[in-house]
């Protein structure tokens, strides 16, 4: 109990707070971005860069969590982030395609907006690997319609 | 007829002043025998009492007047019969205001030189706003302005207390918030006339024309403009409550704008007056970008 009640107040701490009038802008959208095992999450350079637009009420958002994987994560599809409109739910923006084979790779992921980009979130806890290189599906052919 | 203490009336004449609008006055007493009371008399040029006010058998009195005048006071005796003395001695009272700088960060300023400079002064939340120039109109402007930079969107209430003398019809008192300080700068002003009712004015781009709408109204009355992007919207009200939408005009300005009191005479060689209260300017909050997500987590899709 006494960790948990420490844990929230460091939590307290660590929430920036915003002068007195000013205005947080929405998110627009959200780049989920790739870089290597190691090194600061907050200054490497990314690998690779997704930027999905996001809004309330959008598909992608508004979704409960999944849960992690029982052991090493490999060719991950989404990126699971907190939903900027609505409080305990996440938005799934697909993660980068077109890597190249790699292990221990990390996510962080950075919110849009009119007003300019939020930082970078804290590394993903999960790290995975890249088995092959993820291409997005052949556009479907023959598709024919019939009364 | 017995005359009793007439000739000894207000025998010491003092007068002070804490506020501007109040005049406290004390003489010495009369001998008591058949006093019935004093009359204070009180007037804006020497001699002449256009005020006379009983204040019955005491020695001091306070008078509530109206502030920026120089006034002038003599106490006279009246016995119980209704005999009165001659006035005391005159004394004077300066209620005249020393201009007291505008507040930062507002500033005054003439735009497109007027040939008769404008002044602006501020007391107790009032700001005095005198200006003469040709007009607010066409593609360049000239008149006296008080402002303060505003930053993105926001908005300004005034309360446009008088406006006078009526120099001609289309003087002008109101809020304004206009791109710079140039004479043909894009802007949006809200304002009552001196005879042409309300009107919202705006010029939309850099040197263009101006055009305006117009609804009945004198001062007493308030006024409002919002800018909230291009978007500039002028509303009036006869309470500061209940506002009543004139207009929406589109004006392409800086971010950077002025925001603030605009007063025009339209007679060159004289000055008009706007007074002004409730004056206040409400900037937008300053847009700033959302925290970074607490976390991201890779996933496989489900």
């Amino acid at each position: 109990m006494k960790y948990l009640l420490l844990t929230l107040f460091a939590l307290l701490l660590a929430v920036p707070s915003f002068a007195q009038g000013t205005t947080v802008a929405v998110p627009t959208d959200i780049d989920v971005i790739v870089i290597a095992a190691t090194g600061d999450p907050a200054t490497l350079a990314p690998l690779a860069t997704r930027r999905t637009p996001i809004a309330a009420g959008s598909p992608l958002c508004n979704q409960a969590a999944i849960q992690a994987p029982v052991g090493t994560l490999v060719n991950p599809t989404v990126a699971q982030v907190p939903d900027p409109f609505l409080a305990g739910r996440f938005c799934r923006p697909p993660t980068p395609i077109g890597l190249a084979t790699a292990t221990a790779l990390r996510l962080v992921a950075v919110y849009n907006s009119a007003a300019g980009p939020s930082g970078r979130s804290p590394a993903g806890v999960l790290p995975f690997d890249i088995t092959g290189t993820l291409v997005p599906p052949a556009a479907p052919i023959s598709v024919d319609a019939r009364p | 007829m017995t005359r009793v203490g007439l000739t000894l009336a207000a025998l010491l004449l003092s007068v002070a002043s804490v506020r501007a609008d109040v005049i406290t006055v004390a003489w010495d007493a009369n001998p008591p025998s058949g006093l019935g009371g004093y009359r204070v008399g009180l007037g804006t040029t020497s001699g002449v009492y256009t005020t006379i006010v009983d204040v019955g058998n005491v020695t001091t009195t306070t008078l509530t007047v109206a502030s920026g005048a120089q006034y002038y006071l003599a106490v006279l005796a009246y016995n119980t019969t209704g005999e009165v003395s001659g006035y005391s001695a005159e004394v004077i009272a300066d209620q005249t205001v020393p201009p007291v700088p505008l507040p930062s960060p507002w500033t005054a300023q003439d735009l497109g030189a007027p040939t008769l400079a404008g002044s602006s002064t501020f007391n107790a939340g009032v700001f005095t706003v005198s200006g003469a120039g040709v007009d607010i109109w066409g593609t360049s402007d000239q008149f006296q302005f008080v402002s303060q930079p505003l930053t993105g969107d926001g908005e300004i209430v005034a309360k446009v207390e008088s406006l006078g003398p009526p120099t001609h019809p289309y003087a002008k008192a109101g809020v304004m918030i206009r791109e710079d300080l140039t004479p043909g700068a894009p802007n949006a002003l809200m304002y009552v006339s001196a005879g042409q009712g309300l009107l919202f004015a705006q010029r939309t781009t850099r040197g263009g024309a101006t055009s305006s709408v117009t609804v009945p109204g004198v001062a007493p009355f308030w006024v409002r403009v919002v800018r909230n992007g291009a978007t500039v919207t002028a509303f009036s009200s006869p309470t500061g409550s209940a506002w009543t939408l004139l207009g929406t005009a589109t004006i392409p300005m800086a971010a950077s704008a002025q925001v603030g009191l605009a007063v025009v005479s339209l007679v060159p060689a004289t000055a008009t007056t706007g007074v002004f209260s409730n004056v206040s300017v409400t900037a937008a909050g300053v847009l700033v970008p959302p925290l970074p997500p607490t976390s991201v987590e890779p996933r496989t899709f489900p």
